[in-house]
């Protein structure tokens, strides 16, 4: 009987292991992707243009890639923290605005902007409408997700690190907002937000995938 | 037997009191959709920022230019001194459109010869960038049009330049402002996005707590419970829908042209009719985590693609037009866009209500025959 709890617990405490490491995989292929392309392409302005606007130019394809790998990553975070995680409003709602999130990068990844000089298509409204839903949904998704780590015994004392973080990724979100409003270095401000939402998602799933092995995990 | 639903929503309300993130997501994502998508889905052009080098400084160079800002979507912001200023200006993004009239421009019109201008755009915001060059191309084109009108009439020649002549004229939407007819439908979209959502989750939380078994040997009836649960989340989807109304028109300026009473009506049934979608979802899950997926395919994603909100219906292929038949948000949305845009009434809705009152009532018919079951 006791042998037969530990293997059913074991199971358990792999899985929020295992979508910590998507976590992780997700959001660092996603920078990769960035950093490679920035590395490669002298033709686009960091400051100006979209890091969506590497889709229509060369190697376009590893900017989808990429941002289809960070859309199952995260997905993937979002299983594991439900996993760990106790039941509650907060830990639904964290999860499923940031499994939403999850799925609006990859709709934006698979619907590419409309192209530099040319009439705004429809596939170019859905890329729109997906990066807009995308960033504001994940970033309450990052406040309830700290929340929620102040009633669970395992994420207590990561709290504060998680909301600093978060306020953080709110700060960038505004500054692109601004940028974007303001037309003024709209590129840059955006590039900045994605940085400060993938510190959040790369320290939380190191967390994850480093320490779910070792502790109990809510059902 | 009154009674008995006036319990079932005094304890919703208790449940709902008692989860203060649920209000508090149920009050601030639909403003913050409504917020997001009516400010940045817009494609307008309006004031885009003009910088004019101007190397001809004559009466016609002026005559050109000057329409630019009488046109309302350009604002000129820079005169420009030398060619080295425009790389600059497109690059700190201080001018979304440079225009420039080259120094022979007024003696090449004189001569009767075609004269060049030409337009610079920034194409670092690529959604509105070819718009802006076309109206820029229409304000130019109209005063070349002017240009050999006049030219013509100094001939003497009285025939009219083209043999057919335009007049158009938009209606309902006249300044072509996008937020008029998105705003409208995001009405739709939103309320199909949230209620169902959260009446889902509370009674499958309710599933997963097993504090439902003792609904099931109570006496209550499967209609008087579904009832009950649907008149607090209606209520509060109905509040929603007020404060996205007041804020859309608060924020966007949207004309309201129709009637207010005839809206909220619609309103009414749309929100009973989303809720018990929820409830529907719910009597066929379990678990939160698959309440939470079917609903947002069931509901969500449906009512941004099929209701007509982003894509007009009649450009979809005939079998999605007739798919489009089974979302209630696509009869919402053309009541939402024929009351606010149109001021049309009853007379010509009357379809779109019927339909959305049909479906509402076929919705609760089936849950309550499902909920039936499970109590069986």
């Amino acid at each position: 009987m006791q042998a037969g709890e530990t293997v059913k617990q074991g199971t358990i405490m792999r899985q929020p292991r295992i979508f910590g490491l998507a976590g992780l995989l997700g959001a660092s292929v996603f920078a990769g992707s960035l950093i490679l392309l920035h590395l490669t392409h002298t033709d686009i302005n960091w400051t100006r243009h979209y890091v969506s606007d590497f889709t229509n130019g060369r190697l376009g394809w590893v900017f989808v890639l990429g941002a289809v790998v960070h859309g199952f990553g995260n997905l993937g975070l979002s299983l594991g923290l439900r996993q760990s995680l106790d039941p509650g409003s907060l830990r639904a709602w964290a999860f499923l605005l940031f499994g939403l999130a999850a799925a609006g990068i990859m709709v934006a990844a698979l619907f590419p902007i409309d192209p530099v000089g040319r009439y705004p298509t429809l596939v170019g409204l859905v890329h729109r409408v997906a990066t807009i839903a995308t960033f504001p949904l994940e970033l309450v998704a990052l406040f309830l997700f700290s929340a929620a780590f102040a009633r669970h015994p395992r994420w207590r004392r990561r709290r504060v690190t998680s909301f600093v973080l978060s306020t953080v990724a709110a700060v960038g979100l505004a500054g692109f907002l601004l940028a974007f409003v303001l037309n003024r270095m709209a590129g840059l401000a955006e590039r900045l937000a994605l940085a400060s939402f993938l510190a959040w998602e790369l320290w939380v799933s190191l967390q994850l995938a480093r320490s779910a092995s070792g502790v109990e995990v809510a059902r | 037997m009154k009674s008995l639903i006036w319990i079932v929503v005094w304890k919703e309300v208790r449940e709902i009191r008692r989860d203060p993130i649920t209000i508090s997501v149920a009050v601030l994502l639909p403003l913050l959709m409504l917020y997001l998508f009516g400010s940045a889905l817009s494609l307008d052009v309006k004031d885009a920022s003009l910088a004019v080098y101007d190397q001809d400084r004559s009466a016609a160079s002026r005559a050109l230019i000057e329409r630019f800002p009488h046109s309302g979507y350009f604002k000129r912001v820079h005169d420009i001194r030398a060619e080295g200023e425009i790389a600059e200006l497109l690059d700190r993004g201080r001018a979304r459109l440079v225009l420039i009239v080259p120094p022979d421009f007024s003696q090449k019109l004189a001569r009767g010869e075609s004269a060049e201008v030409q337009t610079l755009a920034d194409g670092s915001f690529s959604a509105t960038a070819m718009v802006v060059v076309g109206y820029a191309e229409a304000i130019i084109q109209d005063y070349a049009f002017e240009r050999a009108r006049e030219r013509l009439a100094a001939h003497g020649a009285g025939i009219p330049l083209v043999p057919v002549r335009v007049e158009s004229r938009v209606w309902f939407n006249a300044p072509l402002e996008s937020r008029n007819y998105i705003v409208p439908g995001l009405f739709g979209v939103i309320l199909m996005a949230f209620p169902p959502l959260l009446t889902t989750l509370a009674v499958v939380r309710e599933k997963e707590a097993g504090s439902v078994q003792q609904i099931f040997v109570s006496p209550i009836r499967p209609y008087e419970f579904i009832a009950g649960k649907m008149i607090p989340y209606a209520a509060i989807a109905f509040l929603e829908m007020l404060m996205i109304l007041v804020a859309g028109l608060w924020w966007f300026h949207i004309p309201f042209l129709g009637s207010l009473p005839l809206f909220l009506a619609a309103t009414v049934i749309y929100v009973f009719c989303t809720v018990g979608l929820g409830l529907l979802i719910s009597s066929v899950t379990r678990s939160q985590l698959v309440a939470m997926l079917l609903s947002l395919l069931a509901t969500l994603m449906p009512s941004f693609l099929f209701s007509g909100f982003l894509f007009p219906i009649y450009t979809m292929p005939m079998m999605l037009q007739l798919y489009t038949y089974l979302f209630p948000a696509r009869y919402f949305v053309e009541i939402s866009r024929g009351i606010v845009m149109k001021d049309v009434g009853l007379e010509v809705l009357w379809p779109q209500f019927l339909a959305l009152l049909l479906y509402t009532v076929l919705v609760f018919v089936i849950t309550t025959r499902l909920f039936r079951k499970k109590v069986a």
